[in-house]
């Protein structure tokens, strides 16, 4: 009956209809019922431990109250009705100290049965929130394993009970149907074991799941997880110490502790909420800090910041609409290609620029969106509206640059195979017409026909040597390593080869092949150098090649330059090339790739 | 017969001149550019000059340029283009600049001294060769299709012999005809196709290639 007096309230003080006003009135409200029911459920005790009476008084309005709050938040609604029923079911769960007079009706058994919910219904409210749902399988798994063991095993020691082996009166309501002490005694052992094992899974969730949250999730999530693993243990230590018959004053201390820890769930759960309240707030702090940002990398540092998400890019669209790069130019990963796209909205309602964000971050789209619109703000700002527009510009003249440069590749390709393999085999054909003719007339075409063979062999090695230029085989079998080696096995000076044996991403391993046939050519054609030296090493996540000569120095990147066009593929893998060639010291040229 | 030749690949204007000798052609000159060929040929013109399309390494149209140089310079030599390219649309380019005594054909007919020689004789003589491979091309396009069905086998046979160029007597002489009945079949073609009658022979290819162009 009081549970019904506790819950009823709650629900009718909050329909959905009501979710959008202020919950202090109904929190009062709710606070008041569940605080006076408590303090009437402990009218038997209260002189006897003054106390543990007002611990219990807490526990039972906080739920309550936390549970009101919970609803009035939208996200959080079902979190709040499992606080207002493990409420109910706490107060419930500690009638065992009415005396036998108070046992009327099902008030006994509904104790006994429903005691232990409020730690389960607690539990799972603390293991999902702030979610509506269960994230994991083995978490819903864990939950169903719960209710089967409270209820099916509860039912079963009712079965083979009697109401006064429980501690409550002779005659109350009780589905006994076969009475077996030794069974009831058993059970009750084997329940208490297995309520320890589930507290103690929950403890392992509950670290499972602050192990795997980040950024503001991780914010969100903290106090309440905690609080679960505080009731988890102590609950734990607590069920222990009654198996073993410690002394009564350290059952009753460790039972004492436990109530506070439970008093922990709802305050977490206040915190939180007003965390989230503050972080809403702080979108308008960031508004004030931007306003201070000088460069898009001030600009993603502070949105970085605000949403908790160190992973967050700033990107750009980059000519068509559904294409962006990063704010600095650089093609996206696949990993930041799967984030969550948020435009960043102008002044006239066209996206400036888009958010990659977190997609845990989706449950907290309000804030993601203003921090956006925030965002949008300080880019159409003067100084930064400029920096944009450069950036835009150099953005869409590397990708032009990039294009040119692959069009340029398959015109030479053109050239060369026209020049050279087509021009050859033509005269091969024509040989071989004048051997014909030669033939037929008694003459002796075996000259001809040498010649003919001749100028094949010469198209083999064109076709080889161009083969090899738009893409050795070598290289894809077996590695920049190989690749390199047979290169400078053809160089015609001496070179000194320390290359990774380590397989490349297919990307770094052509462009390096690239730069590194480059640099060598240069090095035969310009550096009048007597060795060089091809260095590759993958320092962590990083490739670094370093290609060095003892020639005449002096070489330069500039525009025009073959190496210039590698820039721009090294730079498109978020790379970069330098040169260092004083006159008359060598030359040496390093690539540094990221390799994640 | 008396040849100049302008090809930018050496090996492949080495084999030429020793094809074209090795069949009893004169090769006055072996040039690399129009440069070349214009101061070679300017006092002792031959009956024929053979170009590349492709003068220089880059790609484009210097052989057009030349071929039409060495015509201004000298009417009475006979141009035969020499191109890596089977397209229509530099044939075409080179009978606008003239339709008397030009040709085109594609390299590999170097495989074949007598097509070779018989563009080179045509050539020379005034009248006009143009690589059967790109004739064939013309008459498979499917836009044409419709109205080349409504020709009888043989009169699409003349057709194509008018379209390579050849003369009246010469389509005669190909399909083992009489002159009287290739005229009737030209006469034919033309009603069938709606084409304007041409008098002359040279004029006759221009307006074919155009027509099977589309």
């Amino acid at each position: 009956m009081m549970l019904m007096t506790v819950t009823t309230p709650g629900t009718a003080a909050f329909s959905p209809r009501m979710q959008g006003k202020s919950p202090l009135r109904a929190a009062a409200l709710v606070s008041l019922l569940a605080a006076t029911t408590a303090a009437l459920s402990w009218v038997p005790m209260w002189s006897a431990d003054f106390a543990l009476g007002s611990i219990f008084v807490l526990v039972v309005t906080s739920f309550a109250a936390s549970g009101v709050f919970l609803l009035h938040d939208r996200s959080t609604g079902r979190t709040g009705w499992a606080m207002i029923v493990a409420a109910a079911c706490y107060e419930a769960s500690w009638w065992w100290i009415w005396p036998d007079a108070w046992n009327i009706g099902p008030a006994p058994l509904l104790s006994f049965l429903f005691g232990y919910w409020w730690f389960a219904i607690g539990g799972l409210a603390l293991l999902r929130y702030p979610e509506p749902v269960l994230g994991r399988r083995y978490e819903r798994w864990y939950f169903v394993g719960f209710a089967i063991w409270i209820v099916g095993v509860k039912l079963f020691i009712v079965a083979v009970s009697e109401p006064q082996w429980a501690g409550w009166a002779a005659g109350s309501w009780w589905l006994s149907v076969a009475p077996n002490m030794h069974l009831f005694r058993v059970w009750s052992v084997i329940f208490k074991i297995g309520i320890i094992v589930l507290a103690l899974v929950l403890v392992l969730l509950l670290v499972l799941k602050i192990r795997r949250s980040r950024g503001l999730e991780r914010a969100d999530t903290l106090p309440a997880s905690a609080a679960g693993i505080a009731i988890g243990i102590l609950g734990s230590i607590y069920i222990t110490a009654q198996l073993v018959h410690l002394p009564e004053t350290i059952t009753g201390a460790l039972r004492t502790v436990t109530a506070l820890a439970a008093l922990v769930a709802p305050v977490a759960f206040l915190v939180s909420l007003t965390q989230r309240r503050l972080a809403r707030s702080s979108v308008a702090d960031l508004v004030v800090r931007m306003a201070g940002c000088e460069s898009l990398r001030d600009v993603q540092a502070a949105l970085r910041e605000v949403l908790g998400d160190p992973g967050l890019v700033l990107a750009l669209p980059a000519g068509t609409a559904s294409r962006f790069v990063t704010y600095e130019g650089h093609p996206l990963r696949p990993d930041e290609q799967t984030r969550w796209r948020v435009a960043v909205p102008g002044g006239d309602g066209r996206p400036l620029a888009v958010l990659l964000v977190d997609p845990a971050l989706r449950r907290r789209s309000d804030l993601v969106h203003s921090a956006a619109v925030a965002g949008g703000l300080v880019l159409e700002n003067g100084l930064l509206r400029d920096d944009l527009a450069a950036q835009l510009a150099q953005v869409q003249a590397s990708r032009r640059r990039i294009a040119e440069a692959g069009m340029a590749e398959r015109r030479r390709i053109e050239r060369n195979l026209h020049d050279g393999a087509q021009q050859l085999l033509l005269s091969v054909l024509s040989t071989l017409s004048l051997a014909k003719h030669r033939a037929q007339r008694g003459g002796d075409p075996i000259a001809a026909i040498d010649t003919a063979g001749n100028d094949l062999d010469a198209a083999l090695d064109e076709l080889r040597s161009l083969a090899r230029g738009i893409h050795p085989a070598v290289l894809n079998e077996f590695g920049l390593e190989a690749a390199i080696s047979g290169m400078a096995d053809r160089l015609g000076i001496a070179a000194t080869l320390d290359v990774t044996p380590t397989r490349l991403p297919e990307a770094i391993e052509e462009t390096l092949y690239f730069v590194i046939c480059e640099a060598l050519t240069n090095v035969v054609r310009h550096a009048q150098a007597h060795t060089t030296e091809v260095r590759v090493t993958l320092d962590d996540d990083l490739v670094i090649a370093r290609i060095t000569d003892d020639g005449r120095g002096g070489a330069r990147l500039e525009a025009g330059t073959g190496l210039a066009g590698l820039c721009d593929r090294v730079e498109s893998l978020r790379g970069d090339l330098a040169v260092v060639s004083e006159p008359g010291r060598g030359t040496t040229l390093t690539v540094r790739v990221p390799c994640a | 017969m008396r040849v100049a030749l302008a090809d930018d690949a050496p090996l492949f204007r080495a084999a030429l001149a020793a094809l074209l000798r090795e069949i009893g052609i004169e090769v006055t000159l072996e040039a690399a550019d129009e440069g070349d060929l214009l101061s070679g040929i300017a006092d002792d013109p031959p009956d024929v000059v053979i170009l590349d399309i492709r003068l220089r390494s880059e790609p484009g149209t210097e052989g057009l340029h030349a071929a039409a140089t060495v015509r201004e310079q000298h009417p009475d030599v006979g141009i035969l283009l020499l191109s890596a390219y089977s397209a229509a649309e530099y044939a075409l380019r080179l009978l606008e600049i003239d339709q008397t005594g030009v040709g085109y054909l594609v390299k590999d007919r170097v495989r074949d001294v007598e097509v070779l020689h018989d563009a080179l004789t045509r050539v020379a003589d005034g009248q006009t060769a143009i690589d059967p491979e790109i004739v064939r091309g013309l008459m498979g396009r499917p836009s044409r299709q419709l109205s080349l069905d409504s020709l009888s086998l043989q009169e699409r046979n003349v057709l194509r012999l008018m379209a390579e160029g050849c003369s009246n007597n010469g389509v005669a002489e190909a399909l083992f005809l009489s002159p009287r009945t290739v005229e009737k079949h030209i006469l034919s073609i033309f009603k069938k196709l709606s084409l304007e009658q041409q008098e002359q022979n040279n004029r006759r290819v221009l307006a074919v290639l155009r027509w099977l162009q589309g």
